[in-house]
């Protein structure tokens, strides 16, 4: 019964349809006749006399006219309907998530560019009158990228002077998920200045750990567990024969707390004063079986690999960048210092200084808007006095566009990047990465670097990266980067450990 | 059996939008509003400061992504009365306003220029405001000149624009500046710019801001602190239809604060006022200097170059761009045979996106309307040195006019009612009137509909002996009768016709609705 029921009720609209349109869609006049004259003309009798109509009348408006509204401008007291509109409207109905989700992306830059952006930054003067105090957006967030959790979300700004606020929201799956808070206060006088108060939970399993070192396989500081008695590294040998041991896969949990205080001296000088909380605690990946962390290394070996630490982590960080805007490609140069120093909470002994820097050239060649950009990154830690220092503190290399895998003391990395315009806020890149991690400065050359190379496009506003596709490569593999809105592993220091 | 309801369903919707048909619209007996009552007191809304990195990145990535994601045709304009013209409002047709004229003398400096451009902000003698600009050192007179005779054009269009005066001063007639900031901005407008004659420069003296400077009008919404702003200023048929009277004067260049609000009136009686305030780069200003631009990496349509080529040479390749004439200097690239329909302003403008043919006609009407003596008198108040390059702008105007005019009335059906009589409709045909080529019509097809759409009358070719279209009335019409009405072009039909609701009462039949 139902099966004629629905297609009965399917024809009828649809010869409903075909008798309006056979009716008068769009009336359209008698053909003419290119050989025949026109006749005279007549007045036509009428074919179908109705009822008179009385539209609405004159007593509508209100006396004495004061008309504003466009309804009242225009005297309508009923718009038009267009079957060529319903048509339009109906594909733009199918089509309203995508455009809204782009709409929303591009609306919630300007905000991001000085709220979230992948450095900690103290806006310029003109960034924090955007988006208009009042204002709310909501966007989305997508990140891609090999090796890693795919993760979806959503993102809302809203501002109201002088503060800001953000709040997140990421999954990536049951063990995968991340909740961020951000409230910032930032006024332009006397001096620009932004204080921030974050507050982040996040969980991430899947983490890949290989061990200390540039080689890590080698390396005899760590204690693999199917290598049994490590005869090789007895005594003051440092490196073992080449092996081939598995990435140990650990999940990782933290809260975290960061209050930061950003000032603007000068219009290319900035100084950042932040300190954090941090609650991390660390187990096997659910399902990492004979890969998980307590399978790979002997127990007790890696420091911080089982329970939670807490710590506190302040830091003191200046910067120098006279680019116009890190958004398009743009020609100047930036220096950056910072020092910091972890202490551990109640009974635990951790404790490390972290110190580092990196200096950078954007040199244009040939057109303002083709930069060739040679960075060097430096970044060392040391423990303080007798504490330990958890694994997921060391020093890795977030900003290898490769994959990031290896921990240690100390890590150089350089960089050469060409990066040029396509066309208006579209840019292409190409990259070469060299890495490499020490126990200290004295052995960063004892094994080679690490190298990646690869390509990209950008999408970029005056004053923020809006996505990119880049792919690297380098001898791990092929590392493919998808991101769209801002991913959720951006970040200074304070953000990435 | 649940998949054959699906398909049903899934039909359904499909068959949904095409399951109506036209129906006109009802407009009300009415006299047509020409005033729109939107200056009522409202206190002082916030000034306006986008960040013109948002504006660029919206205007050059976000909207082309969210049109070309958008289908559905625009909303008709907002801001039009029954017989499709704008009526007079805080955006349009100002009343004639006395003007206040050029600077007296002396003056002293203030500041930088308020309203975004670059310049000296200055008090005359009487306390009024100027913003004083010099002309570029290799092109003297194009600012100056330019911005007198676009002003000129613009408020005979009806548009608000600020005085514009070209005047020559003495370094003398300025005091000194009252703070470093005043002293540093006069500094530099006697130091830039084209060399003076004798001790004098030529200066073009912009009388703004006439009240409190609000910044830059909203690109598409409303003004958030405007009351009596109800219209989105995308759905404003006097900013969608601006690209026609632009490409006239040649003006593309249209920067984030060209359109400014200014509060008039004492702070809590006053309301606000809606100017084009950045009219310095007409007669293809913006041109100049684009050949350098191009070798140092500038962006634009002018360049040879896409973006496949960008991306498989690094960017290695040279650049060029196309030379700027150099005969008259008080010129950029203004050409007569310049195309309406490709014309576009830089950076895009989201309301003149949304012109629909409407809007156009409208445009072209208005350009149509202008008077000779308005042009001459605009172009008198340039004060050309060179006397062929004043007779080279004369020319162009009146060439991109006529081309702007024909492209507007090729979008619809360019007739206007021009009396209703008992059993007769008179329309009255612009382009026959013209005598434009090619938009000539030689007969007019008519429809008669009641207000549900249902017609009532058998269709009708008329044959208009002139410019004049006669229609005859049906008899025993319905009291609401619609007359559509559409010209047959050598070419072809016009791509819409004029639509003319007629209202009949005891007094008689009269016009109370006109859609083009």
């Amino acid at each position: 019964m139902t099966r004629p029921l629905a297609i009965l009720g399917s024809a009828l609209l649809l010869l409903l349809g075909a008798a309006n349109l056979a009716r008068a869609d769009e009336p359209t006049a008698p053909a003419v006749e290119p050989t025949s004259a026109p006749a005279p003309v007549k007045a036509p009798e009428p074919v179908k006399p109705r009822e008179p109509v009385k539209p609405p009348e004159a007593a509508k408006v209100p006396e004495p006219v004061k008309v504003v509204l466009p309804a009242q401008v225009r005297g309508m007291g009923r718009p038009a309907v267009r079957p060529n509109r319903a048509l339009g409207a109906f594909a733009a109905a199918l089509l309203f998530l995508p455009r809204k989700m782009v709409e929303l992306i591009f609306l919630a830059s300007g905000t991001a560019a000085g709220l979230v952006r992948d450095q900690q930054v103290v806006p310029r003067v003109e960034e924090l009158f955007s988006p208009s105090s009042g204002e709310i957006t909501i966007f989305p967030t997508l990140f891609l990228a090999s090796r890693q959790r795919p993760s979806a979300g959503v993102r809302v700004l809203g501002r109201l002077d002088p503060f800001a606020a953000s709040l997140a929201f990421g999954i990536g799956g049951l063990n995968d998920i991340n909740s961020e808070a951000r409230l910032r206060y930032a006024v332009s006088k006397p001096l620009p200045i932004a204080v921030d108060v974050e507050g982040l939970y996040d969980i991430r399993s899947g983490l890949q750990y290989l061990g200390l070192g540039q080689r890590p396989d080698r390396d005899c500081r760590n204690n693999f567990v199917g290598l049994g008695t490590d005869a090789e590294c007895d005594g003051k040998s440092l490196v073992r024969t080449a092996r081939t041991e598995p990435a140990a896969l650990y999940l990782e949990r933290r809260a975290r707390g960061i209050v930061s205080l950003g000032v603007r001296p000068g219009e290319n000088f900035e100084l950042f004063v932040s300190s954090s909380f941090l609650r991390s605690a660390v187990e096997d990946s659910p399902d990492a079986g004979t890969v998980a962390l307590s399978r790979v290394f002997q127990p007790g070996s890696v420091l911080g690999s089982s329970g939670s630490t807490h710590q506190f982590y302040t830091e003191i960080a200046l910067r120098y960048d006279t680019r116009l805007t890190s958004g398009r490609p743009s020609s100047g140069g930036l220096l950056e210092g910072y020092t910091g120093l972890a202490r551990g909470t109640g009974d635990d002994n951790l404790g490390y200084f972290r110190v580092g820097g990196r200096a950078a050239l954007f040199i244009p060649v040939l057109r303002k808007s083709n930069i060739l950009s040679p960075q060097i990154t430096l970044d060392g830690l040391a423990p303080a006095l007798d504490s330990r220092v958890p694994f997921t503190n060391l020093i890795s290399q977030p900003e290898f566009r490769g994959f990031d895998t290896r921990r240690d003391y100390f890590s150089a990395m350089a960089t050469i990047d060409y990066r040029w315009s396509l066309m208006r806020y579209l840019a292409a890149r190409i990259f070469l990465d060299a890495a490499a991690v020490a126990s200290s400065p004295a052995h960063i050359f004892d094994a080679p670097p690490r190298i990646a190379t690869g390509f990209g496009i950008d999408l970029f506003g005056e004053s923020a990266l809006l996505g990119q596709l880049a792919f690297s490569f380098s001898a791990d593999g092929v590392r493919l980067l998808l991101s769209f809105g801002l991913p959720p592993g951006f970040g200074d220091r304070q953000h990435r450990y | 059996m649940r998949s054959r309801i699906r398909t049903a369903v899934l039909l359904a919707l499909v068959a949904s939008p095409f399951a109506c048909s036209y129906r006109p619209a009802l407009f009300a007996a009415a006299p047509p509003v020409v005033l729109v009552s939107d200056t009522d007191p409202i206190p002082v809304p916030d000034k306006l400061d986008p960040l013109k990195e948002v504006y660029y990145t919206d205007a050059y990535v976000r909207r082309p992504l969210v049109l070309a994601l958008d289908p559905e045709i625009p909303m008709d304009a907002g801001d039009v009365n029954a017989l499709d013209e704008v009526p007079r409002s805080s955006w349009f047709d100002p009343p004639d306003a006395r003007p206040d004229g050029p600077p007296v003398l002396p003056l002293t400096p203030i500041g930088a220029a308020e309203s975004g451009q670059p310049g000296l902000a200055v008090s005359d003698a009487r306390g009024l405001l100027y913003e004083l600009r010099r002309d570029d050192k290799e092109r003297p007179e194009l600012i100056s000149a330019s911005a007198a005779v676009a002003s000129r054009l613009l408020a005979a269009l009806g548009y608000r624009t600020p005085e514009v005066h070209v005047v020559t001063i003495a370094a003398t007639d300025l005091k000194e500046g009252a703070t470093k900031l005043a002293a540093e901005a006069m500094t530099d407008l006697l130091r830039e710019g084209s060399p003076p004659k004798g001790d004098r420069y030529r200066v073009r003296a912009t009388r703004w801001p006439i009240g409190i400077d609000l910044g830059p009008t909203p690109v598409a919404g409303i003004h958030p602190g405007d009351p009596n702003d109800r219209v989105p200023h995308a759905e404003r048929r006097t900013l969608r239809a601006l690209g026609l009277a632009l490409y006239w004067m040649g003006l593309r260049r249209l920067k984030p604060y060209a359109l400014r609000d200014v509060y008039v009136g004492e702070p809590g009686k006053g309301h606000l006022l809606h100017y084009l305030v950045a009219v310095d780069d007409a007669f293809g200003a913006e041109a100049v200097g684009r050949e350098a631009q191009a070798r140092l990496g500038g962006e634009g349509k002018y360049l040879d170059e896409n973006a496949l080529t960008a991306l498989v040479t690094l960017g290695l390749r040279r650049r060029t761009a196309p030379p700027v004439q150099t005969r008259w200097l008080a010129l950029g690239e203004f050409e007569p045979t310049a195309d309406p329909e490709t014309f576009d302003t830089s950076p895009p403008y989201e309301p003149m996106d949304r012109l629909l043919p409407a809007d156009a006609y409208w445009m072209g009407k208005r350009l149509a309307a202008v008077p000779a003596e308005t042009i001459t008198a605009a172009l008198a108040a340039a004060h050309f040195s060179d006397p062929t390059a004043r007779a080279r702008v004369a020319e162009v105007l009146e060439a991109r006019r006529l081309r702007a005019i024909a492209w507007a009335f090729a979008q619809v059906t360019p007739a206007e009612v021009e009396r209703v009589e008992p059993g007769h409709l008179t329309l009255r045909d612009q382009a026959n009137g013209r005598k434009i080529p090619g938009l000539e019509a030689d007969r007019y097809a008519v429809t008669f509909l009641d207000d549900n759409g249902t017609r009532v009358a058998p269709p009708l070719l008329v044959k208009p002996p002139d410019t004049a279209v006669t229609i005859p009335l049906p008899r025993g019409a319905p009291d609401y009768l619609v007359v559509r009405a559409q010209a047959i072009r050598g070419s072809g039909r016009a791509p819409r016709p004029i639509e003319i609701h007629l209202f009949k009462n005891r007094v008689g039949v009269r016009v109370v609705g006109v859609v083009h």
